[in-house]
């Protein structure tokens, strides 16, 4: 029997998930999924495989969409190593935002990217979590503190002398190379 | 809905590490949980490497940091930076330039002068009070996991003219002011003596000041043992176990009433305990009483590794600096170290000497030479389609013992069979 090449992919962690089908290249690029696919036949493939994730079936076709579209780049396997689409070993390189990965994370809203970075984290999906950590460090990058609160919608819990206390420490953080420079 | 800080730990720290350390300050402020997240990095980013003036408030942060409970910590090197104010370098010296300004602007130089005065009057009370050794000790006490001091000076002289890094000579001439070698003579002292009391447990001390732009220290620059200070050094010996010492070989003056290597040798022997000692010549220094001298002179009782970088000298003063130390030596490397004179020697000869005498179990020859020519060694390479082999000579870094090359195999030509041994030829010269 020739191996199954599409799995059903069902998020069960609330009823009424929607089920997913997608291409076994391109679930490969989950961690969680190639040790399903270790521990069990084909005949048991043919069957929903549940996962159980926190975030909407939205944010999940979202992910599963970026996996199909990168599903010929190499993934990285339990071992640590990087596996071409031929199963053979090639050489890791730093990851880079490709145009179509720019457009994908340009259109998505925070509340999809969060739940991408939750589902890629679950998934063990190492260069969606990667990419997505890396869009939002380039989003707060050069940004004050009230930028940043603006940016990621969070509200400080600092009561005022904590919050002194910490600014007051400025000169901690600052490294004495700089202090050269400015003078 | 997820909101941002719904995020996992992981992904969060993934996030913080991606951003530059200007970003981790302003996330610390962010919330309680982000500036938790971003306290590790931060710590690792701003204070595994750290870097301190000789100026009290400098200095005083410093030992905040080292009340920190993360920070402290977080600190493995100390770099005791030697920029510094020099009397005759304040806004006054450049009065001339700007006296065609405006009077205004003539004020606020005069205002710089009065303020650059009180400063450099704070210096040197800081260096003459022993405060500034009362608050290093006081920070390196309190940090726990300090491995190493670095004494450096990334911009020197500070408030000095602009000069270029590499401007030679008269970028050298700079720094061998008498105000200067005095500074650093009372700073590195300070260093030593907040050592011995703060940190007595130090791996490594590295003098390295000026070395980013091709200068380096003077003997002059180092404090006698004598001074009344590091007498208490004397008499209570600190642990340290590597000292780097990198001098400017135009800076030694070889001035017969001064004794410079005494100088040296006196100053490493405030560290009796030293187990590793690399000793370079920034510009090649052809002195050959210089190699004498520490040949006969120098003795460490537990030395284990030995560097010796940029010197001329001859293939007997070498071996005899190892077998006074054959008992202990484990290592030794030799950066840019020439075999001059007629008296020089040969390299093939040394090699032999400390195989067949056991010298050192590991040497490492890096771009050595004699008069001429690179000590070279040869691989013997087989061609996949059979034909005769091929040998290619190198004249970098090698090593012998240890990871490196066989000591059995040096100097021997390898059999037919074993051509993948290199084969070392080390007493012919090849030109390059």
């Amino acid at each position: 029997m020739a191996p199954i090449q599409i799995l059903k992919l069902q998020n069960t962690f609330k009823p009424g998930g929607k089920v997913f089908e997608v291409e076994r290249a391109a679930a490969e690029h989950s961690g969680l999924v190639q040790m399903l696919l270790q521990d069990f036949d084909d005949s048991d493939l043919e069957a929903i495989i549940p996962i159980s994730v926190d975030v909407s079936d939205k944010g999940l076709a979202k992910v599963f969409e970026w996996m199909t579209h990168s599903k010929d780049l190499p993934k990285t396997t339990d071992d640590g190593s990087v596996r071409g689409p031929d199963d053979s070993a090639v050489n890791w390189k730093p990851l880079t935002f490709s145009d179509w990965d720019k457009k994908f994370f340009d259109a998505l809203d925070s509340e999809a990217l969060y739940e991408i970075l939750i589902a890629a984290n679950y998934l063990d999906i190492k260069p969606l979590y990667e990419l997505g950590c890396q869009f939002v460090a380039n989003m707060i990058r050069g940004k004050t503190t009230e930028q940043i609160r603006e940016i990621l919608n969070i509200t400080s819990d600092f009561n005022p002398e904590e919050e002194l206390r910490i600014r007051e420490q400025k000169a901690l953080v600052k490294d004495e190379s700089e202090t050269a420079e400015k003078n | 809905m997820p909101a941002f800080l719904h995020l996992p730990d992981e992904i969060l720290l993934l996030i913080v590490r991606a951003v530059d350390p200007e970003d981790l300050r302003a996330l610390r402020l962010v919330s309680r949980r982000l500036g938790g997240v971003a306290q590790i990095p931060l710590a690792k980013t701003c204070f595994e490497r750290r870097r301190v003036l000789l100026q009290q408030d400098s200095l005083e942060t410093l030992v905040e940091i080292s009340r920190h409970p993360v920070f402290g910590p977080a600190v493995r090197i100390l770099v005791v930076l030697m920029d510094h104010l020099r009397p005759d370098l304040g806004p006054d010296a450049s009065r001339s330039r700007l006296s065609g300004d405006a009077a205004h602007e003539s004020k606020s130089v005069e205002e710089e002068a009065r303020q650059y005065s009180l400063l450099l009057i704070d210096q040197e009370a800081l260096m003459e009070t022993g405060l500034g050794t009362t608050y290093l000790a006081q920070a390196m006490a309190g940090l726990p996991n300090l491995e190493s001091v670095v004494i450096d000076a990334t911009e020197w002289p500070r408030w000095g003219p602009i000069v270029e890094p590499r401007a030679g000579p008269q970028y050298l001439r700079l720094f061998m002011s008498p105000y200067t070698i005095e500074f650093v003579q009372k700073a590195l002292c300070a260093v030593v003596l907040a050592v011995a009391t703060g940190k007595p447990s130090l791996a490594e001390l590295d003098i390295a000041i000026g070395s980013e732009h091709g200068g380096g220290i003077s003997p002059g620059m180092l404090p006698s043992s004598t001074r009344p200070a590091l007498q208490y050094v004397r008499k209570r010996p600190i642990s340290l176990s590597s000292l780097w010492l990198r001098f400017a070989a135009e800076n030694w003056t070889f001035d017969p009433v001064n004794d410079e290597l005494e100088m040296v040798l006196d100053f490493i022997m405030l560290f009796p305990k030293l187990q590793s000692l690399y000793i370079r010549f920034e510009g090649e220094i052809d002195r050959p009483e210089l190699m004498n001298g520490l040949s006969q002179r120098l003795r460490l009782p537990n030395l284990r590794f030995l560097g010796l970088g940029e010197l001329q000298c001859t293939e007997r003063e070498l071996i005899s600096l190892l077998r006074g130390h054959k008992d202990t030596l484990e290592e030794v490397r030799l950066q840019g170290i020439c075999f001059g004179g007629d008296q020089g020697g040969s390299w093939r000869s040394l090699l032999r000497t400390v195989r067949d005498e056991q010298l050192v179990p590991a040497l490492t020859i890096e771009e050595c030479s004699t008069v001429g020519g690179w000590v070279l060694y040869g691989f013997d390479k087989a061609s996949d389609d059979g034909t005769p082999t091929t040998t290619t000579w190198y004249a970098e870094r090698f090593r012998i013992g240890g990871t490196g090359f066989a000591w059995a195999d040096v100097l021997d030509h390898v059999t037919e069979d074993n051509k993948h041994y290199p084969k070392l030829d080390l007493g012919q010269v090849y030109p390059i």
